[in-house]
């Protein structure tokens, strides 16, 4: 939780997510492509896990969305996640929901980061 | 073409990893989001290999692993794991269920590309070809314990590996040019003579030649050269063995074991546990991969020991089947040992690394041991400075890595001995005056009991049942 208060990473990083893809423009769209699949089910599966106050499930869910940013370039999604998880491993979950909503915002934005980056790559 | 099974419960790294497999390795690619699934897939359909991911709901990675090496069916099943993980105990328990090969998260296109090719490739050669086994003449070379060996080759590191592997059972002498090896054959006769490529002076082939001309007792001249030039040289006539030259102590036993050499205790274990040299490559690979995060490739076997600076040795005695007490080394210096300690575990602990390391280590050779129907007790790791002073014992298998990128090494040795079974009398003995041959001893009913240590040079005379 503390790491959260203090981000100063980006919101996407093109450098990670070429890193991920290369120069495979049909492989940058279909990762996109997944990740605006799964990312808002994730949400909502943690959002449900905290709801619950489900720790071993909040734990399952915001590994899985870690690595799900991560795949697309978002650096401070994938520490706001990783925060989430270590509290639910340490079944720590107070602050959960307010994270859960910064998480949510990050997503929201690196989703509008996505969309412009690919864009301006292939024009679609 | 292979069958992967891919198993992971994040989308975006089975899309990755097929992406590559498929494209890269033209490779047919099925996936699962947890292991429940990919057992199911596993029990109807044949796969050449399983990517388990350790974290995943239903039924996570190390459970998977287990149900898969504990099911007949599936145990030699090559699983690759994929692994973010930081839990040591998560790393310790997936190492000791039995891991074939690791991948680190996050992934990424060109690391995780090259790792998968390195991978299928090691999948594809995964036992290394053992050279063929030479020849002997019909006269043959029938070598026992305690006899000379005469080593003439112009390498160091080649000489050094002969008198390690071969010290323990022979003596040694080592020649570097062919007059140096002539003169010591005609003044000690050894039982053998090892000829490497080379020699100067007097080449190689012509000290052969003068050996067969005027050695005055029987003498096996043996021919030590590359695997390519083993037919030039059995055809040549001039050698009663050829034997592919290399560095890894048990291709080149049992190359020496058809020209007639007594096994090791090494070479008997393996016999009982093929792949020993295997296992504990791939252990101390998947231990440094998946818990130092420092990649660690062969350097070679039988290296020269380390020298300058402090060196550190973590070691663990594993008692296999009331027949072998095997040392299980792990040695380094201890400026290494900081680093892989500071890696691990955040500060300069390098006792403890290298107990934890060769602890998790010996769990993986145990487990292929138990593996193979046989019994095995690990001690406890204890970690000891070596003196320079004290030759240390020479190990029977020695794996030297190397961290890529840096100059730090770890040798991993094992050392073999076999327990001998003592007479353990039952019945009241008449008392022997101290040195009496063992024949003298009064008839008494005795039972075989295992003794521990250097137990394998006892007179077979005291032995019993």
């Amino acid at each position: 939780v503390e790491i959260v208060d203090h981000i100063t990473t980006s919101t996407f990083s093109s450098e990670d997510l070429l890193a991920m893809v290369g120069s495979d423009d049909g492989m940058l769209c279909e990762l996109r492509d997944i990740f605006e699949e799964e990312a808002p089910r994730v949400l909502q599966d943690i959002r449900d896990a905290v709801n619950t106050r489900d720790a071993a499930a909040l734990e399952h869910h915001t590994h899985l969305m870690k690595n799900v940013v991560a795949s697309v370039g978002g650096r401070a999604s994938r520490e706001i996640a990783l925060a989430l998880e270590r509290a639910a491993r340490a079944h720590d979950l107070g602050n959960t929901a307010d994270l859960t909503d910064r998480l949510a915002s990050e997503i929201a934005a690196l989703r509008a980061a996505l969309a412009i980056f690919i864009t301006a790559r292939i024009g679609e | 073409v292979p069958d992967i099974l891919i198993c992971d419960d994040d989308p975006t790294a089975r899309f990755l990893l097929k992406r590559v497999l498929v494209r890269e390795l033209n490779a047919n690619v099925t996936e699962a989001p947890d292991g429940l699934q990919a057992l199911r897939l596993l029990t109807t359909t044949r796969f050449d290999a399983l990517v388990l991911d350790l974290r995943m709901p239903v039924m996570d990675g190390p459970e998977t692993l287990e149900v898969v090496r504990n099911t007949p069916e599936l145990r030699d099943l090559p699983v690759i794991v994929l692994s973010g993980e930081t839990d040591a105990d998560v790393i310790k328990r997936v190492v000791h269920a039995g891991v074939t090969d690791f991948l680190l998260k996050p992934l990424s296109r060109t690391g995780t590309q090259q790792r998968l090719m390195q991978i299928i490739e090691r999948l594809r050669g995964r036992e290394p070809a053992t050279p063929p086994a030479a020849k002997a003449r019909a006269t043959g070379v029938n070598l026992t314990q305690g006899q000379t060996i005469l080593v003439a080759d112009p390498a160091e590191d080649f000489r050094y590996f002969c008198r390690v592997t071969l010290g323990r059972r022979f003596t040694v002498v080592e020649a570097t040019t062919g007059v140096e090896a002539f003169d010591a054959a005609l003044r000690l006769n050894p039982a053998a003579v090892l000829v490497g490529r080379g020699l100067t002076l007097l080449g190689s082939d012509a000290l052969a030649k003068k050996l067969r001309a005027t050695a005055k007792q029987p003498m096996g001249v043996l021919a030590v050269a590359a695997k390519t030039e083993l037919p030039a040289l059995t055809a040549s006539g001039l050698y009663d063995g050829c034997l592919a030259r290399t560095f890894v102590a048990t291709a080149f036993e049992q190359q020496l074991e058809a020209l007639g050499f007594a096994a090791s205790p090494l070479a008997r274990l393996i016999e009982k546990v093929p792949g020993l040299r295997t296992t504990v490559i791939s252990a101390t690979e998947q231990v440094f991969g998946m818990m130092v995060k420092m990649d660690v490739e062969l350097v070679g076997d039988m290296m020269p020991p380390f020298t300058g600076g402090t060196v550190l040795v973590g070691k663990i005695p594993l008692s296999v089947n009331d027949e072998f007490e095997v040392d299980i080394d792990l040695i380094c210096t201890e400026e290494s040992a900081n680093v892989f300690a500071v890696a691990m575990f955040g500060v300069p602990e390098p006792a403890e690394v290298l107990a934890e390391l060769a602890n998790i280590v010996a769990g993986r050779v145990k487990h292929a041991i138990v593996n193979h129907k046989l019994s095995a007790t690990l001690g406890l790791p204890n970690v000891e400075n070596v003196d320079p002073a004290v030759p240390a014992r020479p190990a029977e298998l020695s794996t030297r890595f190397g961290v890529i990128g840096t100059s730090n090494q770890l040798d991993v040795s094992l050392r073999v001995r076999e327990r001998a079974r003592t007479a353990v009398v039952t019945e009241t003995p008449t008392e022997v005056p101290a040195g009496a041959p063992a024949e003298a001893a009064p008839a008494a009913t005795a039972t075989a009991a295992p003794a521990a240590g250097e137990a394998n040079t006892a007179s077979p005379a005291a032995a019993a049942s």
